[in-house]
């Protein structure tokens, strides 16, 4: 659902960019015949209610520099992070009985979880969407009620009763009685040229089109402008059969025009013309030159196609990938520069192993990426990862490519403990949930509560690992990030080479005095040590 | 001369009765359809109506007229229907030829127009 909305909202802007410059456009083509500044609002329905679109090299969005269908607008389509408030830890070692606790130990209190606005945009759109539907289909039906006792006069002409001036309805035109003569056959003709265009189903479309996009001005702005550039472009084509009745055409407009009185409860707008603009629309019109009209549909067309395509430059699968050490991602897609790669928010996370321990589903999110995900294979010692990237659009077009990642440095993955726990080689891998570890200041900022979160799975490298941890005297607990559990032990998390490793620290009385416990947990193990004494790096200064 | 409110349809309706009455509500059926392009619900809806109105009756199948044709014929007696259809139509799902009305003063200015144009 929120996927639908998302979507929708993307192509309203698009559509809405579309919309301006047909705007524009319009203004140019003013001296030419309205019906091409009638056609060009195809271009603007187009791109409202398809998703997807070719490239093109004519495309209006390469002045953009950004390819019409992935705009993001900033919102994580469909996961809510939970951010914790205060994650820093403050430089207080660990291993104080409950009598001394850290004052200033800032747990993470309420995480605020986003609202979910976005659910509830959603559905309010979807409500006012059906409730315009609605409206439209019951004043519909009722006003071919009331119709019902027409009289027939031709074909599929009608009298009406009630009418002051034609209108056109369900395949039928309806015309008041009293109006004979010069005025009926204008009208007629006029009518006759929206039915032979299908002007009828286009302003249902059109209508559709205003329901779905409802919130968006520019749509209702593209519609009034629409309808006037549709009726103009009729009563244009009457000349053009007729013959230059214009005289004849516009007294029989003013006559009209004059039967209604001023005061008639008309609504305004909605291609509800005033007679004025009409009348000097068709004062002005003469018969134009073949060139003008070859050369004001070929621009049409042109514009169109401009308006319709995506860039083609635009190739979004990234090319090339680099794994910063903090976790960050640096990719690389074609015409990016390398300060806007710099610049991108883009995040690798990953997680789920398969049963050999080597494949990774990586993820890459961010704004440029939205929605790419990758299946990686690490490949031990070296950490490099190769694989292909999947791009899941919302609708749900993979496109695969190949892309190899690699990963700056190795690392010794049986050795390197005290390497990985002093952080020199920082990957922020985590744990099955996916959420990113960032970095604040070098230190990890966990983007989870884990009193929220499921029962994670973990996977260990190997035991080995474990003991070493424990064993090794350098473990310094640089840079850690504290947390609650939901024992309310102090969590320290500890982010290394590893994937999805979780350690708690909790203190333990014992009749020695307080120990600390550590508890590593992952993949159905579940392992304490004891330590005597831990050192914490962090007791001098910032931690 | 009594006053009827008739709009035309209604007229047209009823004059098809004069002609032929009395009608027997098929052929009624199938006069409509061919003079007015009507389809049986509205024919029936129609008898209906003006049956309530006391211009007609329906018996056996039957109908006939209750007024005598001289007395609805003169124009003046009918009024129109006063609720025009602008008011109702929400203008988005039709577009009217005619637009909204124009003021005398606009339809002054717009005569002059018209008539300078004819000088070109």
């Amino acid at each position: 659902m929120e996927a639908i909305f998302l979507r929708m909202l993307k192509m309203s802007l698009t559509g809405g960019i579309v919309i301006l410059a047909v705007l524009v456009l319009r203004l140019l083509l003013r001296r030419a015949p309205r019906k091409y500044s009638y056609l060009l609002w195809a271009a603007a329905a187009f791109r409202l209610l398809i998703p997807a679109s070719l490239p093109s090299p004519l495309s209006l969005f390469h002045l953009l520099r950004r390819p019409a269908a992935s705009f993001d607008l900033g919102l994580t389509a469909f996961s809510v992070e939970a951010v914790p408030s205060a994650p820093i830890l403050p430089p207080e070692p660990v291993g104080a009985a409950v009598s001394s606790q850290p004052a200033s130990v800032t747990p993470l209190a309420a995480v605020p979880v986003a609202f979910p606005w976005v659910r509830v945009l959603a559905w309010v759109w979807l409500g006012v969407l059906a409730a315009l539907l609605i409206f439209g289909l019951v004043s519909g039906l009722r006003l071919r009620r009331r119709l019902r006792m027409a009289v027939r006069l031709e074909g599929n002409v009608y009298r009406a009763d009630g009418l002051t001036s034609p209108f056109l309805l369900g395949g039928r035109i309806y015309v008041p009685w009293g109006m004979e003569g010069e005025d009926l056959q204008l009208a007629l003709a006029h009518e006759r040229c929206h039915l032979r265009r299908g002007d009828p189903w286009l302003r249902l479309l059109g209508w559709l089109t205003l329901c779905v996009h409802w919130f968006n001005p520019l749509c209702w702005l593209g519609y009034l402008l629409s309808g006037r550039d549709m009726e103009l472009s009729c009563d244009e084509a009457v000349l053009v059969r007729l013959g230059d009745v214009r005289r004849e055409y516009c007294e029989s407009l003013l006559r009209i025009a004059e039967k209604g009185s001023p005061l008639s409860p008309a609504p305004l707008g909605f291609g509800e013309l005033g007679v004025r603009q009409r009348i000097e629309n068709v004062l002005r019109w003469k018969r134009s030159k073949a060139w003008v009209s070859v050369a004001a549909l070929l621009f049409s067309l042109l514009f169109i196609a401009a308006c319709a395509t995506d860039p083609k430059s635009h190739s979004p699968q990234p090319e090339a990938l680099t794994l910063n050490p903090d976790g960050t991602v640096n990719a690389l897609r074609w015409g990016m520069t390398p300060e806007e790669s710099a610049a991108t928010d883009t995040r690798l996370s990953f997680f789920e192993y398969d049963n050999n321990h080597t494949k990774v589903f990586a993820k890459l999110t961010g704004a440029s990426f939205l929605g790419y995900s990758a299946e990686v294979t690490l490949v031990f010692p070296k950490l490099s990862v190769e694989g292909g990237w999947q791009h899941h659009v919302d609708y749900g077009f993979p496109v695969l490519e190949s892309i190899q990642i690699t990963v700056p440095g190795e690392i010794d993955w049986t050795e390197e403990l005290t390497a990985i726990l002093g952080q020199r080689e920082k990957h922020a891998l985590d744990r099955h949930t996916g959420d990113g570890v960032d970095y604040v200041n070098g230190m990890p900022r966990p983007r989870y509560d884990p009193r929220e979160l499921p029962e994670a799975e973990w996977y260990w490298h190997s035991e080995e690992l474990l003991t070493d941890l424990v064993s090794a005297e350098q473990l310094r607990l640089e840079n850690p990030n504290l947390m609650r559990d939901r024992t309310d032990d102090e969590i320290l998390v500890l982010s290394c080479g590893f994937f999805g490793w979780e350690v708690h620290v909790g203190t333990q009385e014992t009749e020695e005095g307080s120990v600390t416990r550590i508890d590593c947990t992952g993949n159905g193990y579940s392992q304490q040590r004891f330590a005597s004494e831990l050192s914490r790096g962090s007791a001098e200064g910032q931690a | 001369m009594a006053y009827h409110r008739l709009c035309e349809s209604d007229y047209r309706f009823l004059s098809l009765i004069w002609d032929h009455e009395p009608v027997n509500s098929t052929a009624l059926v199938r006069l409509c359809a061919g003079e007015l392009g009507w389809k049986k619900s509205t024919v029936y809806t129609m008898v209906k109506k003006l049956a309530e109105k006391g211009l007609v009756v329906s018996e056996n199948a039957t109908v006939r007229s209750l007024v005598p044709r001289e007395e609805v014929q003169n124009r003046e007696s009918r009024s129109f229907v006063d609720q025009t259809f602008s008011g109702s139509v929400p203008s988005f799902l039709a577009s009217f030829y005619g637009g909204k009305g124009i003021s005398p003063e606009e339809a002054e200015e717009l005569k002059k127009l018209i008539d300078e144009m004819k000088r070109d």
